[in-house]
């Protein structure tokens, strides 16, 4: 197949802009470059998964960020502003402002919860194996279907830009490279990769607007040459021409001014549908309102599809802590911000100037307005500019699809490598034997990507990504369920208790402590990172009853049968035969060994061996608990007993 | 029944605890709400005020200025705010517990 491409590419090379393959090239080149770089610094398991979890603020927001904005933010936005006008403006800001639920209610508990996966996280909330293999599915799920309208817009694109190259080249390069990189760097290295491409899709919408904004006329000026039903004549300063508009087009009164055709296309499409003409006439007159009931709807889609997508929580996982977890939210904020306040700048003086692409329809329409603008500059005397800021504007869009694409590869290679087989499939497997399933789930899920993409001669449009962003919120009320039962939680109230008197080994700030001792017999806490007894007879402790809040009460769901159960019961789990009695055990989320001490008696051994994760994950109350408060503990030296 | 602590570890009572927790989610239930607010004013403003919202302000209509410019250092504030005292909660409760530990 690269044969055939290669002999493509070198031919089309000669009759497009030089500039504009050189920024796509390089752009290419660069993410290849970085790829082969970061293989050699991501070494182990939790490099691959979650990049070791030691991303700092700046990085995993610039990574978030690069992520997060994917091909339908760089064009598709412009086009919508563009062919919808004001009520096109939700989207930007809901993507953006969606994160402030993130950042108040998810973040950090998420965090402090110290799993892997998303899937980790569900199952170790609800104790629940059912709910770490749905998770799965709704992961594959909505990567496959996110993963479908960034290979559409890579192969439009390239098509674009290279005109004469077939649809599923683009697939297969943008598909190629970031597999590749995928699979040589993991986590580790897509973060490397998604920041620097977010700094790319910044440079790359900004600079050419500031440019042509400067020759063409301000944001401002574009906007007021659309007059509104209570002005008479436009009060657009003399300096700015402005192309008679198309038949197409909507008009500017509709076109600025909020409940226009974006948010009646659905009532549009009742009336045309209704039986009578009685009904036609009700829907008729009740437009409005239906309006303004399509626009709430459309923020609230927004907003909570926002705060539930796997891809961008699972990058929480890379943070040292809660708070910079917490941080970062903010961080991304603030970069999305300013990056989205510029797409409909591109909509706006496109509407004005490059009215013939309300003409076509989807990507050959105003979905490429950021492409087109930068060469109008060409018929203005400014043909190298033209095509250097058009160049630029390529290598931002590859850029964009690029990223999303790798974000979206790492969280379904992860759910596949670390769930399905690691935990579904093998669960005895060492780290090793996962960091190479891994490295094949990527090869794997990027090579369905591609060829179920470079058939497809027809796929959505770049915006119809929004439809199934509105059906994926399943996380959010998870998460939020999650806030709320934590009060409610007895079972695990007592091993809050069991967990403030484990040492915490120095210079260990994770918050995996919290759900990492279990109750043992009736009153023994074993610690499972330390591997310490924590009461009982050898600390020297009188045991403890249950320590609960008089007012607590166990959530349904959070069932208390693994309690007191006989440790013999869980001794026939397999992935643990193997360590019993060895005094150490694999730690079922940080894929390192842990060693106990050696004088916990003969039983201990038996326990060690006995112990069984998936029915041991708790939550404890207060988990949304920063870690300065244990940290403080910890160096006043009294957290301990052992 | 809640049986009070006795060992030296337990300078983080459930009520310090349980108080941290309502705290945090004041603040953030507090955030949101203001949040909330703005997203379900905008929309009921236009529907109900259209010649306000479309009055010119540096050349975008009001509505326009507000979704597409403000709303963005709107949420950073929100979050800014939210973030400083929600680690300033932390720290404090960081610091009682040292003292009440010292007491003893």
């Amino acid at each position: 197949m690269s044969l055939p491409l290669a002999s493509l590419f070198l031919a089309e090379l000669g009759k497009v802009d030089p500039w504009i393959a050189i920024c796509s090239l390089a752009t290419v080149f660069v993410t290849v470059g970085m790829g082969f770089w970061s293989a050699g610094k991501s070494k182990n398991a939790g490099d691959f998964f979650v990049a070791g979890r030691s991303v700092s603020v700046g990085w995993n927001a610039s990574a978030i960020s690069g992520e997060y904005l994917s091909a339908a933010s760089f064009m598709g936005v412009a086009g919508m502003v563009m062919a919808t006008g004001y009520d096109a403006l939700w989207y930007p800001v809901c993507y953006a402002c969606g994160y402030l639920f993130l950042l108040l209610f998810i973040a950090g508990p998420l965090r402090r919860f110290g799993a892997y996966t998303i899937p980790d996280f569900a199952e170790g909330r609800y104790d629940s194996p059912l709910f770490r293999k749905i998770a799965v599915c709704f992961v594959l799920f909505i990567g496959f279907f996110y993963t479908m309208p960034q290979m559409k817009g890579a192969g439009t694109t390239l098509a674009y830009i290279f005109p004469g190259l077939p649809y599923w080249a683009g697939v297969v390069v943008v598909g190629a490279v970031i597999t590749l990189n995928v699979s040589l760097g993991g986590m580790k290295g897509i973060t490397l990769v998604q920041a620097f491409q977010y700094w790319l899709k910044v440079f790359a919408i900004t600079v050419p607007i500031f440019v042509l904004a400067s020759i063409v006329g301000h944001y401002e000026d574009h906007v007021s040459a659309n007059k509104t039903a209570f002005e008479t004549v436009a009060s657009a300063p003399a300096n700015i021409e402005r192309k008679a508009l198309p038949a197409k087009a909507p008009k500017d009164e509709q076109w600025i001014s909020p409940f226009g055709k974006l948010t009646t296309k659905a009532v549009d499409a009742s009336i045309g549908a209704a039986p009578t003409p009685e009904a036609k006439a009700a829907l008729e007159a009740n437009k409005k309102p239906f309006s303004l009931l399509y626009t709430y709807s459309l923020i609230i889609a927004l907003v909570c599809g926002t705060a539930g997508l796997p891809h961008i929580l699972v990058r929480f996982y890379t943070n040292p802590d809660g708070v910079a977890a917490k941080r970062t939210t903010m961080w991304v904020m603030i970069l999305i911000g300013v990056f989205y306040v510029f797409p409909p700048v591109y909509g706006v003086i496109g509407r004005s100037l490059t009215p013939e692409l309300y003409d076509a329809v989807g990507a050959k329409g105003t979905d490429k307005v950021v492409l087109e603008l930068p060469t109008l500059l060409a018929g203005k005397n400014h043909a190298l500019l033209g095509s250097v800021l058009s160049g630029i504007t390529c290598a931002g869009a590859f850029a964009a699809f690029m990223s999303t694409f790798s974000g979206l590869l790492v969280s379904m290679t992860g759910a596949l490598a670390h769930d399905v087989y690691g935990r579904m499939l093998k669960p005895d497997s060492t780290p090793e034997q996962r960091l190479r399933a891994f490295k094949w789930a990527a090869v794997i899920i990027g090579a369905v990507s591609i060829s179920r993409h470079a058939s497809r001669s027809v796929g959505n449009q770049l915006h119809g990504w929004s439809g199934f962003r509105h059906r994926r919120c399943q996380l959010l009320p998870l998460a939020l369920h999650e806030r709320l039962v934590a009060r409610y939680d007895d079972a695990g109230s007592s091993r809050w208790h069991a967990w403030r008197r484990c040492q915490r080994p120095a210079g260990d700030h994770d918050d995996f402590h919290f759900r990492c001792c279990r109750r043992w017999g009736e009153e023994n806490y074993r610690c499972r990172s330390t591997g310490r007894l924590l009461a009982g007879p050898s600390c020297g402790e009188k045991p403890r009853g249950h320590v609960g809040r008089p007012s607590a009460r166990p959530h349904p769901l959070r069932a208390t049968r693994h309690l007191g159960r006989p440790p013999l019961h869980y001794a026939h789990d397999r992935r643990f035969q193997s360590h019993r009695g060895q005094g150490s055990w694999r730690h079922p989320h940080e894929d390192a060994r842990v060693t106990c001490p050696g004088s916990l008696g003969p039983e201990a051994g038996i326990h060690q061996g006995a112990r069984r994760p998936r029915r041991s994950l708790i939550r404890i109350p207060g988990a949304d608990y920063s870690a300065s408060v244990k940290l403080e503990t910890w160096k006043s030296g009294r957290g301990c007993l052992c | 029944m809640s049986e009070p602590p006795s060992t030296p570890d337990a300078i983080h009572s459930d009520a310090f605890l349980a108080r941290l927790m309502r705290d945090q989610l004041k603040l953030s239930i507090a955030c949101a709400l203001c949040f909330i607010v703005a997203l379900v004013a905008l929309p009921l403003l236009n529907y109900f005020q259209p010649a306000f919202m479309a009055q010119r302000v540096f050349g975008f209509t009001l509505s326009w200025l507000i979704l597409g410019v403000l709303f963005f250092p709107f949420v950073w504030i929100i979050s800014f705010v939210f973030i400083k005292r929600s680690i300033a909660l932390e720290v404090a409760e960081a610091q009682a517990a040292t003292k009440d530990g010292a007491k003893r």
